[in-house]
């Protein structure tokens, strides 16, 4: 028998069966996407497992999540660790025990009342919920926000301190909303709560008032903390007073490195 | 029929024997392997940092999109992408599924989709590009052309023959992925569900007609809609090897167009009247997948009679030049 | 070449006012001739004339502007399927596809047409006498080889008419000579052949009958001996006494001497004959001449026929002496 010819029906066979299953295939998808039928069932989610309680100390490893604004992503951190990865490595180091962060799901600009609606996502909720440490910063842009009604620094919008003591109780209330739905979440977790700092220290006009209404802030939540027992604010108020240039960034508003440095340090020292 | 038949055969044939199909065999043997490699690495890459926490991951590819949607650097319109992308990938975290288990079929999916806009149409014109020209620039065409069998009859059994060939080549390419990337990622996968039927318009993303579909059906409808594309550029293809002798020309052209057709895409272009160009319209498998089209409004029944009609147009001129042109050299 | 029995013959391929013009140019302005079944037609011109373009409207691969090409009777523009059945053709060199055998090259365009057999393959390599290399891959080939391919896969469909287009391109010698010998046998079997060719020494040898064609026109039709005899064929002398005999020559009446720059005869053929002596006269004077110049003692050493160039025929044509 001549080579080609079974060449050729080898190949024919093959090609031919190629074309049919990619027309069926290609039928297929339109029918899918014009017609749908129900779909097949999805298998029953498993939960993820919870955070157990007791102290940090017995735990043999350690789960942080950390949640919030631009401070916790680290902005103005030129080696993107931010203070959440720095801290969660300088703890394990002082607690000889692993620490873990599940994962950092801050973005940069939230406010406090955009916070509250992400913690009903499912993302946010697997990851409290899993939590030994919760680490957050939250409220600056909001106490921001009224303070220059709405506007951007970069459009020229001035920074009224008058405006920003008058609505410093609507920022209060979303706070303490935040952390209740926090603690509904995870009954167990230790919470950090960054507090403020006056990132206009070094602004004549500003460095009375401003301070004054963030003082305010932190004694808040200080006493929000107080209250739940297993929460922690930890200051940042006087880290950045006596050198404020050299510990933030370029851009004057978020720490550097060694302005994050320090902050982990501090919420290392406040968790031993 | 048999007469017809027969000449599907000569060029069915010839292909082979100039060994144009091997030569993508190997393409695909040295690539696919390289590809797995990759996909290994960062696999490994987040194994370690989420400790094989999909949820935990899934969630931070959220996150990081929406970070990026704060940032004044990136433009609108790869704001709207992601703000689609993310209410995608929402859903998935939300209905507690993992768009991407890890194993050969998933591999297989994620590489027809990324191969549908250059790696396939590059292989298809390795064939396709030499169809006529290759005749031509050999002097057979005056052999092929003075026996007594009408122009249009051989033209057709050409076109055949690529439709074939097409086709083989899109079932190798998923055959040889799924095999080679079964031995890094493990050959199970066909049963697992998947989410199809997102509708995107602008930045928002309708999940009214969301429903789940097995991965081997998902597997299939993709590789007939990488098929139709494929098949658009062949024919395009077959077009730019008639009307040009050599075929080094028609593959640099063809090459030309399809490369054009990314780029614009990627710079998902504020351009609308892009459209309606074949090559911006070449990633079928996207609107499958639910991820945002390159151009506002686009749509898969959009993008088939766009590709429907730049095939049309194509096999007209094919055969309109075909049939009268004088071989004169 | 043998009294003829074609004469009469069925026509077999019948070409009809060929036009063509390219990019609004006329290239062939007009083209008729007729061949009939089982003769060697030959086809003259030199290249430019459009002789190539001409051809290849015979087999459709180029579309006439005007006039028709009938091939036992079938218009090979309108039906080309029905009238190249009976051709089988080279055009230019004989490509065949590099990457294939020879017998896979003859099994492909066997398969182009109905009812080639298997056989008819292996008869058909036979003929050319490619058996022993017919399973090997054409570009290992020689030129030589290639060409008797192609003439294989020319005689695959038992064409009734056989196109050749300047076949002896690229042969040896002897290649050329078993090429005649070939054509002869197949004109002998009943195939009508078509051949080209810018040499007119090769037409004389092979073809019974012939078409001039010179810018885009036929000039000439007609038995090969009658065209050429409508231009001068010289007579060469090779004398001992040059000077003596030229003036002998000169002196009669029926003799006309040429001088050394009115003739065109090729330098090859004068080659070792610088001394020769070039006249017009007929052939049944030579031999009268012969003996008057031995008898004035002048030896002759050589007599020679030399038919004109192909160059010499166009002129004498072109003079307005026209061809009937």
């Amino acid at each position: 028998m001549r080579p080609t010819s079974w060449l050729w029906r080898g190949l024919g066979a093959v090609t031919l069966v190629c074309l049919i299953v990619l027309l069926a295939g290609f039928g297929l998808a339109l029918k899918d996407h014009w017609a749908p039928s129900a779909g097949m069932a999805i298998p029953e989610a498993s939960k993820p497992p919870a955070a157990a309680a007791g102290s940090l100390a017995s735990k043999p490893e350690l789960k942080i999540t950390a949640l919030g604004d631009s401070l916790t992503v680290g902005t103005g951190d030129e080696t993107g660790n931010g203070y959440v990865k720095t801290a969660a490595a300088d703890l394990s180091k002082a607690m000889g025990k692993p620490v873990r962060v599940i994962n950092n799901l801050a973005i940069g600009g939230l406010r406090a009342d955009q916070l509250l609606e992400h913690l009903d996502d499912k993302g946010y909720v697997d990851a409290i919920v899993q939590a030994d440490i919760v680490m957050l910063t939250i409220g600056a842009n909001d106490l921001f926000e009224f303070a220059t009604d709405g506007g951007s620094l970069a459009q020229g919008s001035e920074i009224s301190p008058e405006q920003l003591d008058s609505r410093l109780p609507v920022a209060e209330k979303r706070l303490s909303d935040v952390l209740a739905a926090l603690r509904m979440l995870n009954g167990a977790a230790r919470i950090v709560y960054v507090g403020l700092y006056n990132p206009f220290y070094d602004v004549e006009s500003l460095r009375i008032p401003a301070s004054d209404t963030i003082q305010k802030w932190n004694a808040y939540a200080h006493g929000f903390a107080a209250a739940d027992g297993n929460a922690t604010v930890v200051p940042t108020f006087d880290l950045f007073e006596s050198d404020i240039g050299s510990y933030l960034s370029s851009d004057h508003f978020h720490p550097n490195e060694a302005g994050y440095a320090r902050i982990a340090a501090r919420i290392v020292q406040a968790l031993q | 029929m048999a007469e017809w038949l027969a000449l599907v055969q000569n060029e069915t044939i010839k292909v082979w024997k100039k060994k144009r199909f091997a030569f993508v065999v190997l393409v695909l043997l040295v690539l696919i392997p390289v590809f797995v490699y990759a996909q290994m690495k960062i696999a490994q890459n987040s194994a370690e940092k989420f400790k094989g926490d999909w949820r935990a991951e899934l969630q931070n590819r959220i996150t990081d999109n929406t970070r990026a949607l704060g940032s004044e650097r990136i433009p609108e319109e790869w704001k709207k992408w992601r703000r689609a992308l993310v209410q995608q990938l929402q859903y998935y975290l939300d209905h507690d599924m993992n768009p991407n288990t890890p194993n050969a079929v998933t591999f297989t999916r994620g590489y027809l989709d990324n191969s549908v806009t250059l790696f396939i149409p590059l292989m298809v014109l390795a064939i396709a590009s030499d169809l006529v020209s290759g005749e031509r620039s050999t002097g057979t065409i005056k052999m092929l052309l003075t026996r007594p069998v009408r122009r249009w009859r051989i033209l057709l059994s050409k076109l055949v023959t690529l439709t074939l060939y097409v086709s083989l080549i899109i079932v190798t390419n998923a055959a040889l992925c799924y095999l080679i990337s079964g031995l890094a990622f493990g050959y199970q996968g066909w049963g697992e569900p998947i989410f199809t039927g997102f509708r995107v318009s602008g930045a928002d993303v309708n999940v009214a007609t969301v429903h789940a579909v097995p991965q081997y059906m998902y597997l299939l409808m993709q590789a007939g809609l990488v098929w139709c594309s494929a098949m658009t550029v062949a024919v395009l293809a077959l077009m730019v090897s008639v009307l040009v002798r050599s075929t080094a020309a028609s593959f640099v052209t063809m090459m030309a167009a399809v490369i054009a057709g990314t780029v614009l895409t990627n710079m998902a272009s504020s351009w609308h009247s892009a459209k309606y160009l074949f090559n911006v319209n070449l990633e079928l498998t996207d609107y499958l997948q639910g991820t945002p089209p390159p151009i506002e409004g686009m749509t898969l029944g959009f993008s088939l009679a766009m590709l429907g009609i730049w095939a049309a147009a194509g096999l007209a001129v094919s055969f309109a030049v075909f049939t009268k042109q004088d071989i004169l050299n | 070449m043998n009294a003829n029995p074609i004469e009469g013959g069925d026509i077999v391929l019948s070409v009809q006012g060929l036009k063509k013009n390219i990019g609004g140019k006329p290239i062939i302005r007009g083209v008729s001739f007729d061949v009939r079944a089982g003769e060697i037609f030959g086809f003259l011109g030199p290249n430019g004339s459009g002789k190539t373009t001409t051809i290849r409207m015979l087999v459709d691969l180029i579309k006439p502007t005007g006039g028709r090409v009938l091939v036992c009777g079938e218009d090979v523009s309108r039906s080309p399927e029905k009238a190249l059945r009976h051709v089988g053709c080279i055009v230019e060199n004989p490509e065949m596809y590099g990457y294939l055998t020879g017998w896979e090259n003859l099994e492909h365009f066997a398969r182009m047409q109905k009812g080639i057999t298997r056989e008819r393959i292996l008869e058909v390599a036979e003929i050319v006498g490619l058996d022993k290399r017919i399973h090997d891959k054409v570009k290992t080939y020689s030129l030589g080889m290639r060409q008797r391919l192609g003439i294989a896969q020319a005689l695959l469909g038992s064409p009734k008419l056989l196109i050749l287009d300047e076949p002896t391109n690229g042969l040896d010698p002897l290649g050329i000579k078993e090429l005649r010998a070939f054509i002869r046998r197949l004109a002998d079997e009943g195939m009508s052949l078509f051949i080209s060719s810018h040499l007119l020494s090769e037409i004389q040898l092979m073809c019974d009958r012939v078409a001039i064609i010179s810018h885009g026109e036929v000039i000439a039709v007609g038995k090969v001996e009658e065209l050429i005899a409508h231009a001068d064929t010289y007579t060469l002398w090779l004398l001992d006494q040059p000077g003596k005999g030229r003036g002998m020559l000169a002196a009669d009446p029926n003799v006309r001497l040429v001088g050394e720059h009115e003739h065109r005869i090729d330098d090859a053929v004068l080659a070792g004959m610088k001394e020769a002596i070039v006249t017009v006269m007929d052939e049944d004077r030579i031999p009268g001449m012969v003996a008057e110049l031995v008898r004035a003692g002048v030896e002759v050493r050589a007599v020679q026929r030399v038919t004109p160039s192909l160059e010499e025929l166009f002129l004498s044509l072109t003079e307005g002496e026209g061809i009937g």
